[in-house]
C-alpha cells in the first residue's frame, strides 16, 4: 500500500512538473520590442470601416478624477464611435498592489494609468508597449521634461503625459497674520528650511490655545512614506549634478555613495530634527490636522485647494514654495496612461493615450476637475495658473521640478527609500537606518545591472 | 484468504458518502491543494509577475534563502513575536477561562468580542490607540504620571506592542477552547481528591492542568501556526518598521512577491516556512503522544 502511494505522489508531482513546463512555453509573453512592431495607430482601419472595439480603462481614485475622465471619454467617443471605453475605478490606497497584479493576469485592463516613478520599471519587465509613433517631435518638447524623462525608457515614451502634480506649502492666512509672519510669495523668495522651521515655530506658538497644540507642519499623511514628500529635502542639500542631489547611480543600480553621502546624513538628521528636536510636525497621523485649524502649514499637492474648498470653506488658506536646504528642488510626478502588452486592441488603446496626451484631450478632462496640465504651453496658456495661489505650482514646475530617482528598480526604490524617511522621522538610529536601507538597497537593485 | 465483498448497502453509503462530500472536495483541490503544489513547483522558478515569464532555475532560490540574512532577521523577528505572543495569550486565556467558568455568559461574551471582530478594524483602532501624540494609551498614562511613550515608533517597543494588540485579539479564541476542556473534567475527580485532602492549588496541579493537555496541545499548534503567519496588523500598522523591526516573515514573502517582483523566491520561503510549521506541529504531537 505505501510504495502503491509512494508511486502516486511521483506521478502527481512529476505531472505537476511537466503541466508547469507546458504552462512556461504557452504563457510566454511577447516582448517588447514584437509589440513595437504592431501596425501604427495611423495605419488603423478608417472609422465608418471599423469593428466594434471595446478598450477597459484603469485608473486610481481621486478628487474630481471620475468625472474628468468621463468628460474626457465622451469626447473621444463622440470622435470615435466604434470604440466603448469602459472605466475601472480602484481606490488609491489598494491601486498600486493591484497592478503588478492586472499585467500579470491574462486580460488587464487595455490602458492603466502607472504611477510616473514606475513607468520605466513595468516597461522593464515587459508589462507595457512602447508608443513610438504617436506622439510628434512639437507634443514631446511641450510636455514637462520631468514627466518625459519617467516615462522613457531605451529611447522610446512608454506613457502618455497627461496630468502633473507637484508640492507645496499650504498655510493658515490667519495664525500666519496673528503671529505677524510674511511668507514668501514667489519661488525665487522661497524660504531655506531653516527660515522655515523658524517661522513656523513662531506661528505654532502663537496660535497655541486652551483647545490644544497647533502642529507647525503636516504633510497629506504623517509622516509620509511616500518619496514624493520626503526626499526632496535630502536631494536639496546637495549640488544640482552631485551624488547628493541625484540619490541613485546614473544606470539605477546602486545608491552606496549617493544616499550616504556627508550631505545626505546632514539632511536626514535635519528631517528627523523636524519631528524629534523641534517637535514640528507630529509621528503619527492626525487626519484633517490643517483644515480643522491643528496645524499652521500643510505641505500637499497642488490639486488639494478644490478639496480644502470643498471640505473646509471657512479656512482662509495660500500657498508658499517648498523650501529647501541648499538647492531648491521639488518633485513632480504623476499618473499617465499606459498601454498593457497583453491588451488584444493595442492600436485602439494607442489612440486613446495620443488622445488623452492631446490639448482637445485635457482639456475635455480639465473643464470638471482643477489638475495641472503636462504641456508646458497650457500651463502657460490657462489663466488658473497665471495668478496666485496656483501660479506658485506652475513657477516651481517651471523652474525647480524634477523627476524623483527612478530607473527599472523605481518601484524598489520608492518603497524602501520611503520607509528609511519614516523610520527616521519616528526617531530611528539614523546611521543604521541608512546603512540597513543602502544595504539592501544595492542587493536588490543588482538585478538590474 | 477471507476476502469479503462490500454489500450492495455499504457501497451506497459510500457512493452517497462521496456525493455529498464533492463539493467540499473540488473546492479543496481548487482553492488548496491546487495553488499548494503551484506554490512548490514556483519555489524552483524565476517567475517575473508583472511579464509572467518564467524560467526554471532548480535550487537557486533555495540557495539564495540560505544566505538572505534579511530572511534570517524577519524568521528572528517572528520567533520573537511568537515567544512574546502565544505563551502569554494562553496563560491568560486559561485564567479567563478558570474565572468566567462559573461567572455570567456575559463576560464571556465581552471577552469574545475581540476575537470576532474584523482584523483590519482591531488593527486600525489599535494603531490610533497607539498614536505617540495623541493616542488614547498615552493619554491614559499621561493621567498617571507616565511620560508618552512612542510605542510603534520605537525598534524596542513595537513588536511588544502588536504583540499586546494580538494577545487581546485571540485570547478570547482560546478561553473558549480552555472552557470546553474544563467542562468536560468529570467534577468526581475533583471532589475525590478535595476528600483526600487536596487544596486548591493542588487541584489545579494535578487534576486540571493533565486533563487540558490535550486542549492545550491543539491550542499551542494552533497559536503557533497563527502567529508564524501574522501579517495584517503589521502590514497595516508599522509595515514591518521601525528598521525593521517588525518585519516578519509573511510580509517578507508578500514583500518579494509584490513588491520586489520576485514570486518565485516568495514561493520557495512560504515552502520553508510551511515545512518548518509541519515539522514543529508534528513534533508537539508527537511529544504530547509520548507523555
Amino acid at each position: 500500500m505505501r510504495s502503491k502511494l509512494r508511486y502516486l505522489f511521483v506521478f502527481v508531482l512529476a505531472f505537476s512538473f511537466a503541466l508547469a513546463a507546458c504552462q512556461t512555453a504557452d504563457e510566454e509573453p511577447a516582448p517588447a520590442e514584437e509589440a513595437e512592431t504592431a501596425a501604427p495607430v495611423e495605419e488603423a482601419a478608417p472609422v465608418e470601416e471599423a469593428e466594434p472595439v471595446t478598450l477597459r480603462f484603469m485608473f486610481p481614485e481621486g478628487a474630481g478624477r471620475g468625472p474628468g475622465f468621463e468628460s474626457a471619454i465622451a469626447a473621444y467617443q463622440e470622435m470615435n464611435p466604434h470604440v466603448t471605453i469602459e472605466m475601472e475605478s480602484v481606490p488609491f490606497r489598494e491601486y498600486g498592489g493591484l497592478l503588478p497584479v492586472q499585467f500579470a493576469g491574462d486580460s488587464p485592463a487595455d490602458v492603466a494609468l502607472v504611477d510616473s516613478s514606475a513607468v520605466i520599471s513595468y516597461a522593464y519587465n515587459g508589462a507595457i508597449v512602447p508608443l513610438d509613433g504617436i506622439f510628434e517631435q512639437s507634443d514631446v518638447d511641450d510636455f514637462l521634461p520631468s514627466l518625459v524623462a519617467q516615462a522613457t525608457y531605451e529611447g522610446s515614451m512608454y506613457a502618455g503625459p497627461f496630468f502633473i502634480s507637484t508640492q507645496g506649502v499650504f498655510y493658515n492666512v490667519d495664525m500666519f497674520a496673528a503671529a505677524g509672519v510674511e511668507p514668501p510669495t514667489t519661488v525665487e523668495d522661497a524660504w531655506t528650511w531653516p527660515e522655515f522651521v523658524e517661522n513656523v515655530s513662531k506661528v505654532a506658538e502663537s496660535a497655541q490655545s486652551d483647545e490644544g497644540d497647533v502642529w507647525g507642519l503636516v504633510f497629506l499623511s504623517n509622516p509620509p512614506g511616500s518619496i514624493s514628500w520626503s526626499l526632496p529635502v535630502i536631494r536639496s542639500n546637495g549640488q544640482p549634478g552631485s551624488n547628493t542631489f541625484m540619490a541613485l547611480s546614473p544606470d539605477g543600480t546602486e545608491v552606496s555613495g549617493y544616499l550616504d553621502t556627508p550631505e545626505a546624513m546632514e539632511a536626514y538628521q535635519f528631517w528627523q530634527d523636524l519631528y524629534v528636536e523641534h517637535g514640528l510636525a507630529p509621528q503619527g497621523d492626525v487626519p484633517d490636522a490643517f483644515g480643522n485649524g491643528q496645524a499652521a502649514t500643510m505641505i500637499s499637492f497642488s490639486a488639494w485647494g478644490s478639496v480644502l474648498n470643498n471640505v473646509f470653506p471657512d479656512l482662509n488658506w495660500d500657498i508658499m514654495p517648498i523650501p529647501y536646504l541648499e538647492t531648491h528642488v521639488v518633485h513632480a510626478s504623476h499618473f499617465m496612461p499606459t498601454v498593457a502588452a497583453k491588451s488584444d486592441n493595442q492600436d485602439e488603446a494607442k489612440a486613446f493615450v495620443q488622445f488623452l496626451s492631446s490639448i482637445e484631450g485635457f482639456m475635455a478632462y480639465y473643464d470638471v476637475t482643477s489638475d495641472m496640465p503636462a504641456r508646458v504651453s497650457l500651463l502657460n496658456e490657462l489663466e488658473e495658473f497665471q495668478v496666485r495661489p496656483l501660479s506658485i505650482f506652475k513657477d516651481e514646475l517651471l523652474t525647480v521640478a524634477y523627476a524623483a530617482p527612478g530607473g527599472p528598480g523605481g518601484a524598489i526604490y520608492a518603497e524602501i527609500v520611503g520607509d528609511l524617511m519614516l523610520d527616521i522621522a519616528q526617531g530611528a538610529d539614523i546611521e543604521a537606518a541608512v546603512d540597513a536601507a543602502v544595504t539592501e538597497l544595492d542587493a536588490q537593485l543588482a538585478q538590474f545591472g | 484468504m477471507d476476502v469479503r465483498r462490500p454489500s450492495a448497502h455499504a457501497i451506497e453509503h459510500y457512493r452517497s458518502a462521496l456525493l455529498l462530500s464533492l463539493p467540499a472536495l473540488v473546492g479543496l483541490a481548487i482553492f488548496w491543494y491546487w495553488p499548494t503544489i503551484q506554490a512548490v513547483i514556483l519555489g524552483f522558478q524565476d517567475y517575473n509577475l508583472m511579464s509572467g515569464s518564467q524560467a526554471w532555475t532548480g535550487l537557486e532560490n533555495y540557495r539564495t534563502a540560505a544566505t538572505d540574512p534579511l530572511l534570517g532577521l524577519t524568521f528572528l523577528n517572528t520567533v520573537i513575536y511568537f515567544l512574546m505572543e502565544v505563551p502569554l495569550q494562553m496563560a491568560l486565556a486559561l485564567a479567563l477561562a478558570l474565572l468566567v467558568r462559573r461567572g455570567p455568559a456575559w463576560l464571556r461574551t465581552v471577552i469574545l468580542v475581540p476575537t470576532v471582530t474584523s482584523m483590519v478594524v482591531v488593527s486600525v483602532i489599535w494603531g490610533l490607540m497607539y498614536h505617540p501624540n495623541s493616542g488614547l494609551i498615552n493619554s491614559l498614562l499621561g493621567g498617571v504620571g507616565v511620560p508618552p511613550q512612542p510605542f510603534l515608533t520605537s525598534s524596542q517597543q513595537a513588536m511588544p506592542s502588536i504583540a499586546l494588540l494580538m494577545i487581546w485579539k485571540n485570547v478570547g479564541f482560546s478561553m473558549l477552547f480552555f472552557l470546553a476542556g474544563l467542562v468536560s473534567i468529570p467534577r468526581n475527580y475533583y471532589e475525590a481528591a478535595a476528600t483526600d485532602g487536596a487544596n486548591s492549588r493542588q487541584l489545579f496541579r494535578y487534576i486540571t492542568l493533565p486533563l487540558l493537555r490535550g486542549t492545550v496541545v491543539f491550542l499551542l499548534i494552533t497559536n503557533t501556526v497563527t502567529a508564524f503567519k501574522v501579517f495584517t496588523p503589521i502590514f497595516l500598522i508599522t509595515e514591518g518598521g521601525p528598521i525593521n523591526a517588525t518585519r516578519v516573515v509573511v510580509l517578507y514573502i508578500f514583500e518579494n512577491a509584490f513588491r520586489f517582483n520576485k514570486m518565485g523566491y516568495a514561493a520557495a520561503i512560504s515552502v520553508l516556512l510551511a515545512l518548518f510549521l509541519l515539522v514543529i506541529s508534528v513534533y508537539s504531537l508527537r511529544a504530547s503522544r509520548a507523555r
